[in-house]
């Protein structure tokens, strides 16, 4: 049934059939396992990405204990990871490993699957008005790649040789060489293997992304009406839909190289008492297709994270977002920048000085929308009625991150400045504060904010403050003095700073960052415990809580395939009518239309029903036309029986 | 097709939409591999070898299974179930025969003593990317050979023609892409 | 009532007693363990971390419920007269007040940790570019969160009743298209012309010295090769390492002949003669990165990277301007290249041509004739 949901056709029928009757009783299987309902889907996309996302940081908790205290034994440690922490004292190799796993779950487990997979899935056919997204079944199919994907990733940890070892980017030849380092072995091959299962449930999910977007808005919903998580969303599901399939083709490159015996990235070696067979390869060509899709992929985990703050800003401010079109311009400008940047990471590699001046000049653009995008943000507040709930507070976090990180990118953007600052502390605070944090900040604002909407609950807000005010300032204490380390040219990727004199200086800066790595990583229990306390015995939400204008909050939260009992919501309004003048409340949902204020229909109050105001539309013209050749009996163009010899001619 | 809810929706049934935008990514995938192609054939160690004739017979296999593929459904719009069997059956066959000839060209290359390993780069991209091609044939066979199957039980009705047709889509994509992928090679040993 | 007002007071009274109790059974078992330990085969020190980990984690959650159950059954709630709104306002107020304040006080505490004025001279318009746009990101940085920060507290509920209808403000957008456009045109324009001066391909002035040297990278240590008397860096190929020859030089070459391998693991340059360093890898990716010098470069296997770089301050001046008699100049890794990434460290002594003459003339050559014969048989492993 549910496959049929997706076709234009059909959208148009449920406008008036009731199509829901024959809702067969689902199974634990097919309700909360092989479901094809995009709700949820996007709680199994945040359950996943939460449980993964959490033991990502984890992992951090472990490699800065060693970074703070390179000389203590820690006899726990050998205790967890026994033959990796031998004596207590973390194996250096498996350091690489902790930062490399680290890095993987996070920008891509996290914040990749994580956030685009939950807030897609939820937001797009709810907020756009459509019975569910285009194909369900690829839907669900996306999410178990991705699932997979996690498993085999986890898996890599209980291999002889540990898992991948060779940073989150993997270049070669440490990659591809196993005698390199034990991480390359068959760790290697499964992160692989873990990468591409990811990319293609990645892909599923953002073919299904676009089309929903571009095919299946209900009536009224034009472009320039969606609310931005959407266009941001959307935006991110086409740089995906680009940029991953080049990474997949330097993935297979590499495990060919790794496992095969082929050239492509791999030269003039000379390693573990062997000179290698190869010659001829192109370590800078696998940079190339790498950063092709990472500088993208920072979008991808960026741009939801703007999206979702426009919609908490605005909501939660009770003003509209100012500059609407300003803000969905800037998301199609970063998104093209975002393809002609990628060399900025590859300024002291040796390739082309040339290219050095042109990526300069490129990566700086991407500023101008950058900050038209925190201005706005702020203008939002401008004159606003600020309502500082527990949604707000990380909204705000992740403009007050994105400032902090993004002005650094200066720096790094620059080919000159980022000679003595390439691959120092100073990127690990940027990216961290400009990508990392603030898109966790908006991962968690979004949850804080759609809970009543997943779970029909709200959660609690004194733990919601208590968990925003200890990670806010404690990511700033973990990340903000990196960049003093940067300008001390401390580099990342270090298991001890004990070896160098410049970097041993800033020895109890690293004390001071662990200490607050930790309290802040244990913070996070907080919301753990929130979680689940609230998903069971919060308090029971109303339908639609924060007095938000979008379409989701108009249809009940009880699991039903389809979104809405009756009609689909008609949209007269776009996505942010705040505080209008004369308007008898401070919103107006998208769905109430000019007659419905002047009959009197009182959407502010609790009870309200918007069930009242949707089934009144009367489809159009064109609509009653497109029900027709449904509910006609199938015209003469099937051939579902043998058919007679004077078969009438048909056509399409 | 529906009549379109707002006017800037885009006229294509979403299947067939989702469906291009797959293509999009195999033309991304493949298109990064053309890249790491160009990048390396400038290099000094870049040698060149001659591509067996027999690749340009699988080539015109595959484009004559294309054609059936489109006479059969011009048969099946006709309302020629007759028609649609034999051509997708003449399609499938074809496309069988197109693997089995790409199978026996690698042989013939290994028989030369081209491997994939090695340092003879235009090979090994000559097998990665064929090989590439191959994997996306069998998906494409599993589709045809799923709606040859219909066709003979005479289970193609109407609603079942926007499958048909994104088979189509796709096989005639796979085609185009392997047509592509042999002009490229070839241009790229003789220049 | 009041006995009820006490119990939030007493709850918080027994975690704290708690926390204590579990410090204090975590010493003792410990003293214990210690002496058990000798003779135990079990990792008691491994328990008793588990221990102390299960016991926090359990009161974290204990008091988190104690404190829920005291708000339940008492109805006392002590927050219940706090404003949402005003209370979280007053706290961005002073978070960030604390915050901005915490990072200028960082900013100069951290000063004397960074790095020193730059010993190259390419190395000193990096530092004045990057100068200018500290100048222009901090005050960024203060003055934007300021504008967040004066919204909050401007326009938080309570104070502010009814927002305003305020779609879009065309000057407004427009000043902020031209604020931020202008440092973006100007860091730019700089930044490419910096980069454009000839810092990857320089020719040395008139009377300058100029010396052409290669360091190469391998798991985990730096190797550096002088050219000898004829002043040129001989032919070398990967296949020919093996044995003496760590760096496969190729002796039927008579440039290469005469090169040098110092005998201590050390650069040594000249101040002031143009240094071109040839950077090249044995295995994987390394960096070569000299942060006093201001130069980076990847060691790419398989290709032929180089960097070229003034030296203007000596070791020894060096040590007088910093006040430190141990300072030196250090080339480190950075790039992943394997466990020991963290310790491929080799010293870098800048010194007066003479000293640097001095020092080359107590090198002796690579290549040792008999060695050479059967070094030049290819131990390439097909």
């Amino acid at each position: 049934m549910a496959t049929h949901l997706g076709t234009a056709v059909q959208v148009a029928s449920h406008q008036d059939a009731h199509h829901h009757d024959h809702h067969h009783k689902e199974s634990f299987w097919t309700k909360y396992i092989f479901s094809q309902d995009h709700k949820t889907i996007a709680k199994q996309f945040l359950l996943t990405g939460f449980t993964a996302g959490f033991i990502g940081i984890l992992l951090s908790g472990i490699f800065r204990l060693q970074l703070a205290y390179p000389d203590v034994s820690f006899p726990f440690l050998e205790t967890i990871l026994g033959k990796w922490a031998p004596e207590g004292r973390l194996d250096p190799n498996f350091y690489m490993a902790l930062v490399t796993m680290h890095g993987t779950i996070l920008v891509f487990w996290l914040l990749t699957g994580g956030l685009s997979g939950t807030f897609a899935n939820l937001l797009i056919p709810l907020q756009l008005g459509a019975r569910d997204m285009a194909s369900p079944f690829l839907n669900m199919l996306s999410f178990h790649f991705f699932f997979w994907g996690t498993v085999v990733l986890f898996a890599s940890f209980f291999v002889e040789t540990g898992p991948a070892a060779a940073g989150w980017t993997v270049y070669p030849p440490l990659s591809a060489l196993p005698q390199s380092m034990p991480g390359s072995g068959l760790g290697m091959i499964l992160w692989i293997i873990a990468l591409v299962l990811f990319v293609v449930g990645v892909l599923m999910g953002g073919l299904n992304y676009i089309t929903t977007v571009l095919n299946m808005r209900t009536r009224g919903m034009s472009p320039m009406r969606m609310p931005l998580v959407v266009w941001a969303l959307f935006t991110v599901a086409v740089l995906g839909l680009l940029s991953f399939p080049p990474a997949v083709a330097a993935f297979i490159l590499l495990l060919f190289d790794h496992s095969l015996g082929t050239s492509f990235y791999l030269s003039d070696i000379y390693i573990a008492g062997q000179a290698l067979p190869q010659q001829g390869g192109n370590v800078l060509l696998y940079l190339h297709l790498f950063w092709f899709l990472g500088h993208p992929e920072v979008y991808i985990v960026l741009l939801p994270a703007l999206g979702i703050a426009s919609e908490l800003i605005s909501t939660h401010a009770r003003k509209p977002i100012f500059g609407y079109k300003v803000m969905v311009y800037s998301i199609l400008g970063i998104a093209f920048v975002s393809f002609i940047v990628w060399a900025h990471h590859m300024f002291v590699s040796g390739m082309n000085p040339l290219l050095g001046s042109i990526f300069t000049a490129t990566t700086l653009l991407v500023a101008i929308p950058s900050a038209m995008k925190i201005f706005n943000y702020i203008f939002t507040l401008w004159k606003g009625r600020i309502h500082l709930n527990t949604p707000m507070l990380f909204a705000i976090g992740t403009v007050s991150f994105f400032i902090s990180g993004g002005l650094t990118g200066f720096f790094l953007g620059v080919a000159p400045m980022d000679i003595p600052l390439h691959n120092t502390y100073f990127v690990v605070g940027h990216f961290h504060l400009v990508m990392g944090v603030s898109a966790v900040f908006a991962m968690f604002g979004g949850t804080y904010h759609w809970f009543p909407r997943l779970w029909g609950r709200m959660m609690n807000e004194r733990l919601g403050y208590i968990h925003f005010w200890l990670t806010f300032i404690g990511a700033n204490l973990v990340f903000f003095p990196m960049y003093y380390m940067g300008f001390g040219g401390v580099p990342r990727r270090y298991y001890a700073f004990t070896e160098f004199a410049f970097t041993s200086k800033w020895q109890d800066l690293n004390v001071f960052i662990t200490i607050a790595a930790i309290v802040t990583i244990l913070g996070q229990l907080i919301f753990i415990y929130n979680f689940f306390y609230s998903m069971f015995y919060g308090k029971k939400a109303p339908r639609n809580p924060w007095k938000a204008t979008t379409l989701e909050w108009s249809a009940p939260v009880e699991h039903l395939h389809g979104n809405w009992p009756g009609k689909l919501p008609v949209v007269h309004r776009w996505a942010y009518e705040y505080s209008k003048p004369g308007a008898p409340a401070d919103f107006i949902p998208q769905y109430i239309s000019d007659e419905d204020i002047a009959r009197g229909v009182r959407w502010w109050e609790e009870d309200f029903d918007p069930s009242t105001v949707i089934d009144r539309e009367e489809p159009t013209e064109g609509e009653k036309l497109a029900v027709a050749p449904e509910t006609a009996p199938s015209p003469a163009l099937s051939i579902n029986q043998k058919p007679e010899p004077s078969l009438p001619e048909a056509g399409q | 097709m529906a009549t379109s809810l707002t006017r800037t929706q885009v006229r294509l049934h979403p299947k067939e939409l989702i469906l291009w935008l797959y293509l999009a990514t195999t033309a991304m995938l493949f298109a990064g591999f053309s890249s790491a192609y160009l990048v390396q054939r400038f290099s000094e160690y870049w040698k060149t070898f001659s591509i067996p004739s027999l690749f340009w017979l699988n080539t015109a296999i595959l484009l004559l299974s294309s054609v059936t593929w489109h006479w059969g459904y011009q048969g099946h719009r006709r309302g020629n179930p007759w028609q649609l069997q034999l051509g997708l059956m003449a399609t499938l066959s074809l496309g069988v025969i197109f693997l089995i000839g790409q199978v026996m060209g690698w042989q013939m290359l290994v028989k030369q003593g081209f491997f994939l390993a090695g340092n003879h780069k235009a090979v090994s991209y000559f097998y990665v990317l064929t090989g590439l091609h191959a994997v996306h044939l069998v998906a494409g066979l599993i589709a045809v050979g799923y709606w040859t199957y219909k066709a003979l039980r005479y289970q193609v009705d109407a609603q079942g023609s926007l499958g048909l047709r994104l088979a189509g889509i796709f096989w005639h994509a796979l085609d185009g892409l392997w047509v592509y992928l042999i002009v490229f090679l070839q241009v790229n040993q003789l220049l | 009532m009041t006995c009820m007002r006490c119990l939030p007071v007493l709850g918080a009274l027994g975690v704290v007693w708690a926390q204590i109790g579990a410090a204090a059974r975590a010493r003792a078992s410990e003293l214990a363990m210690q002496q058990a330990k000798a003779a135990a085969a079990i990792d008691w020190g491994g328990v008793l971390w588990a221990i102390i980990w299960i016991e926090t984690i359990a009161i974290l959650l204990l008091s988190a419920r104690l404190i829920q159950l005291v708000v339940r059954y008492t109805g006392y709630d002590p927050f219940a007269s706090w404003d949402r709104d005003r209370a979280n306002m007053r706290l961005w107020m002073a978070v960030g007040a604390v915050g901005i304040a915490l990072a200028i006080w960082g900013a100069f505490k951290y000063a004397p940790f960074t790095l020193p004025e730059s010993a190259s001279l390419h190395g000193r318009d990096i530092d004045s570019l990057r100068s200018f746009t500290l100048s222009f990101t901090f005050p960024a940085f203060v003055l934007v969160h300021a504008l967040l920060f004066y919204m909050i507290w401007r326009y938080y509920n309570g104070k502010s009743q009814r927002a305003a209808y305020e779609l879009t403000h065309h000057g407004l957008e427009r000043g902020a298209l031209i604020a931020i456009s202008i440092p973006v045109f100007i860091i730019a324009a700089w930044g490419i012309y910096v980069w454009s001066k000839p810092v990857h391909g320089q020719a040395p002035s008139e009377g300058q010295r100029s010396l052409e040297i290669e360091v190469v990278a391998e798991q985990f240590q730096w190797r550096a090769r002088y050219p000898g008397a004829d002043g040129k860096l001989g032919r070398y190929h990967y296949t020919l390492i093996g044995g003496e020859n760590v760096l496969g030089l190729d002796f039927t070459d008579p440039k290469a002949q005469d090169d040098i391998l110092p005998t201590l693991k050390e650069i040594h340059l000249p101040v002031g003669a143009l240094v071109t360093i040839h950077v090249r890898s044995k295995d994987v990716l390394h960096s070569l990165f000299l942060p006093h010098f201001r130069t980076h470069i990847y060691a790419v296997p398989g290709q032929k990277n180089q960097v070229m770089f003034v030296p203007t301050i000596t070791t020894k001046e060096m040590r007088r301007k910093l006040g430190d008699p141990e300072f030196d100049y250090e080339l480190a890794c950075n790039q992943l290249c394997g466990g020991a990434h963290y310790n491929m460290r080799m010293k870098v002594v800048v010194e007066t041509w003479e000293e640097y003459q001095q020092w080359l003339s107590q090198q002796k050559p690579a290549y040792t004739p008999p060695a050479a014969v059967t070094s030049l048989k290819p131990n390439l492993n097909l």
